[in-house]
């Protein structure tokens, strides 16, 4: 039985048996198709999930119950709002840049999906782990700014301009002292690798602390988790689809699948963030390992740690409010900067002794 | 002393204007004068500098068909002393004309524009004399009493043609910009941005066409009157009783006070006793509205701000005021529950125990608020030093209510002239310093103290004074003598006028409504020109604006 708690076994145990029965490239090309169609399924049913989770957090916390009428505690509303978006008339509406205004969502949902493909769930389930793991989870993030950007664009529609120039703003200023914070966990591990970063985080200290990056620099864990909820566009940086000042913001005059694809990006995104939050600083799927079916649980700490920061992202959301566009910008480029420059320094400091 | 203050100034004004102008004092106390139309201007202009009547309180007018004459009146208040001086001028019925007062009172804009579109009279050098409620293509004024209702036809034209039109003052060209941008020959950095009608934070039907640099607002134009329904006109039609329900809908977040003004006015008019008891039941009534409405205002504020969750804090006691009123009257939103009199019905057993409940649980309930909302550090960065409206402003564009108070004003109807009991309660008038959007919003928190204050006082008066009848005598077919009243009391959102006019007949001559709100958003392009889209919306809902007030 091979160790599943360590390596990379899925890709080998899969292209190995689809070669059994089938030439080489075959297997190749099927391994990669059923990857995409396992994200899609992963970003659908856990957007579902969150909408549900989202939804029942928010109502609690604002004093009502949230969904309880569609299937046992309102668990199939979710799934029947779903089914509504999908059959939904696809409207385009006549004066909209059409091959812009149809592309946007794709491209938001793309690289929403590519985010997912580095994300190590546990040490098996990590769909491809590239050298630059982490290189490539920040480029395709800011790639979704140019799908907003194309939507609010192409709608024709001067809230979703709007919208999106503010997205744009915000995705590029939030962008700097992102990539700063993760550079403190990528010194301390001394790699790219998303599966590196988190083997990197093995083991415990005085035998009861544990050695996650987040000990060694809180500092970054709080400026990567405010960018990441900037680069979302959760409260309080919901400014390009601020309800209140533009209507709905970038997506103003999609409606049906298309806005659900931008919903479900929105939740994607929501996740994966928590999610490299959780591989930087939390010690990824790292955790204790019982014996009854060992090779769940380093996915179950994982899960548990990113729904614990996802819940923090509720949380915030339904307490606080919307920053203005000017203080947003001040607060990355006068706060968080120079505080990420400040976490580079103490991290190196921190490098050089534990080395 | 006030009435040889009165007196003093009666004989230096007809001293100083001969024959142009003829003063009266009225038994209720407030200085009349009759003024010739040409010198108007000129009175107007020696009230507010010489005699410190610095606010046009009010701008109205009246049709006597039979005098064949339209009367224009002015109100004029000050607001230190304070003091109210009603300025008529008489026109000719054929032509009304009049020069504008505009350039001593820069309130009198949207006033006269409605007193133009109700009753066709021209104020001559006026900067935009259009219609402001009515729709552009409309014939005839509807509030002179030969205009037959129904000869008129609905507008036949495209309403996509009408949107773009009413914009000749100011710098806001909509029609040079097509949909795909500026194609005009504006200024190329700017563009403009068409908020509402339907917009989820206009709080009804507002719109606001906004010139926009970027996020920054270089002119705003506000456009009112989606939501006209000709209240003041249907009332003609009622009886005084009848009225009642029509001043539910004006602000319909604070009817309690909308009932009591209008009530209050009818029984000056008609010389009508309340007893006791039911006059403390509206001044309870009346301050749990406020509290209501004020409610609102910080949830709404919240929520334009981007906080939903106090939102629904502020609906859940809410909801258990409208369970006090459902008690009381039946009706919720609209509770029509004052009579010209009394108030419809005693309070049953149970609203008393009810009440003191609520009363006892409200200020946890306010802390709540302060600890997710006004202790919320963003919120206080998106709202303090956000719009300056000082003193002078205030006073140029006639702002009452929580506004004026912000700058500093200390001007609150139930002190400075109080009407029915509310000099016997023991309340305080909280005021601002800066005139900014969260002034504006903590005034109203703090608003909602004092009228706690004020319930639970009423509550024990009650208690003190037992049971005992609720409505006056009035005649069953009410027939006021011919004449005309004035009052004005504190509503939530400013200073709610009530004017009516009888002609000794069984519905009202004219009933005029000065709406606060109305005359407030006249300041909001000059409040909100130089700040971001964000700050627009937090400013506007500072106005508190309900627009089925403004639009009546």
């Amino acid at each position: 039985m091979p160790d599943v708690t360590q390596g990379l076994g899925a890709y080998e145990v899969i292209v190995g048996w689809l070669s059994g029965f089938t030439p080489h490239w075959l297997a190749e090309v099927l391994y990669r198709v059923g990857a995409g169609l396992l994200i899609l399924t992963l970003i659908s049913t856990l957007a579902l999930v969150l909408v549900y989770i989202l939804r029942k957090v928010m109502g609690h916390m604002q004093c009502r119950l949230g969904p309880r009428v569609t299937g046992p505690f309102g668990l199939l509303q979710t799934a029947a709002d779903a089914v509504k978006l999908m059959q939904k008339e696809d409207i385009i509406p006549t004066n909209v840049d059409r091959f812009l205004f149809i592309l946007a969502p794709y491209v938001v949902f793309f690289s929403c999906g590519m985010i997912f493909m580095v994300l190590p769930l546990s040490p098996t389930w990590i769909l491809n782990d590239l050298e630059v793991g982490v290189l490539f989870f920040v480029a395709f993030g800011s790639l979704a700014s140019f799908g907003l950007l194309m939507g609010g664009f192409g709608s024709n529609n001067k809230y979703s301009l709007v919208g999106g120039m503010r997205s744009v703003a915000q995705v590029v200023s939030y962008e700097v002292p992102m990539v700063l914070a993760i550079l403190g966990a990528v010194m301390l591990a001394g790699s790219l690798s998303m599966h590196q970063i988190v083997v990197a985080q093995e083991g415990m200290w005085l035998g009861f602390i544990p050695k996650w990056f987040i000990f060694l620099q809180p500092l970054g864990f709080v400026i990567y988790f405010l960018c990441g909820l900037a680069e979302t566009g959760q409260t309080p940086f919901d400014l390009p689809e601020g309800e209140s000042e533009l209507v709905a913001g970038y997506n103003t005059e999609y409606s049906g699948m298309r806005f659900a694809l931008f919903f479900l990006a929105e939740f994607g995104n929501l996740f994966a963030i928590s999610a490299m939050a959780t591989t930087l600083f939390l010690g990824g799927w790292h955790g204790p390992v019982f014996s009854f079916l060992p090779w769940l649980w380093p996915f179950v700490w994982f899960m548990a740690k990113a729904m614990a920061l996802t819940f923090c992202m509720m949380w915030v959301r339904s307490t606080w409010l919307r920053f203005r566009i000017d203080q947003m910008m001040d607060f990355a480029w006068k706060i968080l900067v120079p505080l990420s420059l400040l976490n580079i320094f103490i991290t190196a400091g921190e490098v050089a002794i534990i080395r | 002393m006030k009435t040889k203050d009165v007196e003093k100034k009666k004989a230096a004004l007809s001293k100083r204007f001969g024959e142009a102008v003829t003063v009266t004092l009225p038994k209720d106390g407030i200085l009349e004068a009759v003024v010739a139309p040409p010198q108007v201007v000129e009175v107007l202009r020696a009230l507010k500098e010489d005699y410190d009547f610095h606010q046009l309180h009010d701008l109205t007018a009246v049709d006597y068909i039979k005098d064949n004459q339209i009367t224009v009146v002015y109100r004029l208040m000050n607001l230190e002393k304070p003091d109210m001086m009603v300025v008529k001028v008489p026109l000719d019925r054929s032509q009304p004309e009049v020069a504008t007062a505009t350039d001593v009172y820069p309130a009198a804009n949207w006033l006269e524009r409605e007193v133009y579109d109700y009753f066709g009279v021209k104020f001559t050098g006026h900067p935009n004399l259009t219609r402001i409620m009515l729709w552009d293509g409309f014939e005839g004024h509807p509030f002179r009493k030969d205009f037959q209702a129904f000869d008129q036809a609905p507008p036949d034209y495209d309403p996509f043609e009408t949107a773009y039109v009413d914009f000749s003052e100011g710098r806001l060209q909509l029609t040079d910009v097509s949909s795909n941008g500026n194609r005009g020959n504006g200024s190329p950095r700017t563009f403009i941005l068409n908020f509402g009608p339907q917009h989820p934070s206009t709080h009804g039907v507002f719109r606001a066409a906004v010139e926009l640099d970027g996020e920054t607002i270089v002119d705003l134009k506000p456009v009112i009157g989606y939501l006209h329904r000709g209240l003041e006109k249907i009332v003609e039609n009622r009886t005084w009783a009848q009225v009642i329900p029509y001043t539910d809908r004006t602000d319909y977040l604070a009817t309690m006070n909308n009932n009591h003004v209008y009530v209050l006015a009818v029984e000056k008019l008609a010389g009508i006793q309340v007893p006791p008891r039911a006059e403390l039941i509206r001044v309870l009534m009346a301050e749990l509205n406020r509290i209501h409405s004020h409610l609102m205002a910080i949830g709404c504020l919240g929520l334009d701000c981007g906080a939903i969750t106090p939102f629904l804090y502020v609906w859940r006691e809410r909801e258990k005021i409208y369970d006090l009123f459902e008690m009381v009257c039946g009706g919720r939103l609209l509770t029509t529950y004052f009579r010209i009199g009394g108030v419809a019905r005693d309070l049953p057993e149970e609203f008393l125990p009810c009440l003191k409940k609520l009363l006892t649980e409200m200020p946890g309930y306010i802390e709540q608020y302060n600890n997710i909302l006004s202790g919320n550090e963003i919120f206080q960065m998106r709202l303090k030093k956000v719009a300056h409206l000082t003193k002078e402003m205030a006073m140029k564009y006639s702002i009452t209510g929580p506004m004026l108070r912000s700058t500093g004003i200390n001007y609150d109807v139930r002190k400075v002239d109080p009407y029915s009991l509310y000099s016997q309660f023991d309340f305080q008038v909280p005021l601002g310093k800066n005139g900014d959007a969260w002034d504006f919003y903590w005034l109203r928190v703090l608003e909602m103290w004092q009228s706690l204050r004020i319930v639970w006082q009423a509550t024990e008066y009650l208690e003190e004074m037992g049971p005992g009848p609720v409505m006056g005598k009035v005649p069953k077919a009410l027939k006021p003598p011919a004449g005309e009243a004035y009052v004005h009391i504190e509503s939530p959102k400013g200073d709610l006028g009530c004017y009516v006019v009888s002609d000794g007949g069984p519905n009202p001559y004219r009933f005029r409504w000065r709406p606060p709100l109305f005359i407030n958003l006249q300041s909001l392009p000059e409040l909100v020109r130089g700040w971001k889209i964000a700050d627009f919306i937090a400013i506007f809902a500072g106005y508190d604006a309900v627009m089925g007030e403004i639009d009546r």
